[in-house]
């Protein structure tokens, strides 16, 4: 009797630490899975972060080249003002709410300036802060990073060049009616051929395409000389092959055009 | 999840994505850069990889194997045009 006694309680013992043990176990197993599961979230939020981190300056490229070329057909340099971030925000945060995660994405303006290589090309400077939250495990990952890229589109000189041109002439016309107050209109004639020669022939050399179209009056009566010199259609086009492009999906040349203008000089004869 | 978005995270490092964002609307070269995408999942594993517009409209598809059970990992590609979105989906 006493040993029938003695063996049901061991085995009720014995039966209550095995359940223990097993609901233990399984505790432990599901404390485990869900740890994984954590993890899993965090190196999904940190694909997420790296994902948008990756296309960010995909999105700031097309937005500058597009506003380089903006720009460039209306003879201004880049205003860092047009390049709009908002689409890419809306856009990257519906794609990570639509993988679970609620995403808080800080842009901050871009900025643009000259660069050095390629020298006149544009410097795009841009940071991205960001707070990626789980929605099912309710993991969060915060970060910054700065984001900067070079179009090596080269405006800055070609605007240099453009208005280079302008002052130039001018200023070899002032020249030639200091050392010669009668200077005749052949002469002026030449100098403008002469000169836009020659910035065809330096802006060859660094990879650029030269044109323009210069008109010139010049009348003269016993006291004064005008000189009257119309620059129309004055364009510079960056063809190295780096300076290509996409617009539309379409390979495009970036034309600086500077608008029609005129310049009066009047010269008192000696 | 974690071998799709390796395949992912491998093609960005070897300027496939930048390839794919380049081609779009050039037919073969978006098909030849989503062939470059689709080699880095390992053999014998089904896969399917679409490249779909903000909207949901599917630029290109390729898959290969049984589709029943793939997890998916999607990520945002700019374009010249566009935003898109490029889903790969690769099962065990």
């Amino acid at each position: 009797m006493k040993r029938a006694y003695l063996l049901t309680t061991t085995a009720i013992v014995v039966a209550y630490l095995t359940i223990l043990l097993i609901q233990g176990i399984s505790e432990e197993v599901a404390m485990l899975r869900e740890v994984a599961a954590q993890r899993t979230a965090v190196t999904r939020l940190s694909y997420c972060a790296e994902a948008i981190s990756d296309d960010l300056p995909r999105y700031l490229r097309r937005e500058v080249e597009r506003e380089v070329l903006r720009s460039a057909a209306s003879g201004d340099l880049p205003d860092p003002s047009k390049i709009d971030v908002e689409e890419w925000r809306t856009a990257s945060s519906d794609y990570l709410t639509a993988q679970k995660v609620l995403a808080e994405l800080d842009i901050g303006g871009a900025s643009l300036s000259r660069s050095n290589a390629p020298e006149g090309a544009v410097v795009c400077k841009a940071s991205l802060g960001y707070s990626l939250q789980d929605q099912v495990y309710e993991t969060e990952l915060q970060g910054e990073g700065a984001v900067t890229f070079v179009v090596p589109v080269r405006i800055y000189l070609m605007s240099d060049v453009a208005s280079n041109f302008r002052w130039s002439i001018a200023d070899k016309i002032k020249r030639a009616f200091s050392v010669n107050g009668n200077t005749s209109a052949d002469t002026v004639r030449g100098i403008i051929s002469e000169t836009i020669g020659e910035y065809k022939r330096s802006c060859a050399n660094m990879g650029l395409e030269f044109g323009v179209d210069v008109g010139m009056e010049f009348s003269s009566d016993n006291e004064t000389t005008t000189v009257f010199v119309s620059f129309k259609d004055l364009r510079v086009t960056d063809v190295s092959p780096s300076a290509e492009i996409l617009v539309d999906g379409k390979p495009t040349r970036v034309t600086f055009r500077m608008k029609s203008s005129n310049r009066t000089l009047v010269f008192r004869h000696n | 999840m974690s071998l799709a978005a390796d395949v992912l995270r491998t093609a960005e490092s070897l300027g496939y994505i930048d390839e794919l964002a380049r081609s779009e609307g050039d037919g073969p070269s978006s098909e030849k850069a989503m062939t470059k995408i689709a080699s880095l999942v390992p053999t014998n594993h089904p896969f399917a990889l679409s490249w779909l517009t903000k909207e949901g409209s599917i630029i290109e598809v390729t898959k290969s194997g049984d589709q029943a059970n793939l997890a998916y990992i999607a990520i945002i590609i700019t374009t010249s045009t566009q935003i898109t979105c490029l889903a790969l989906g690769v099962g065990g």
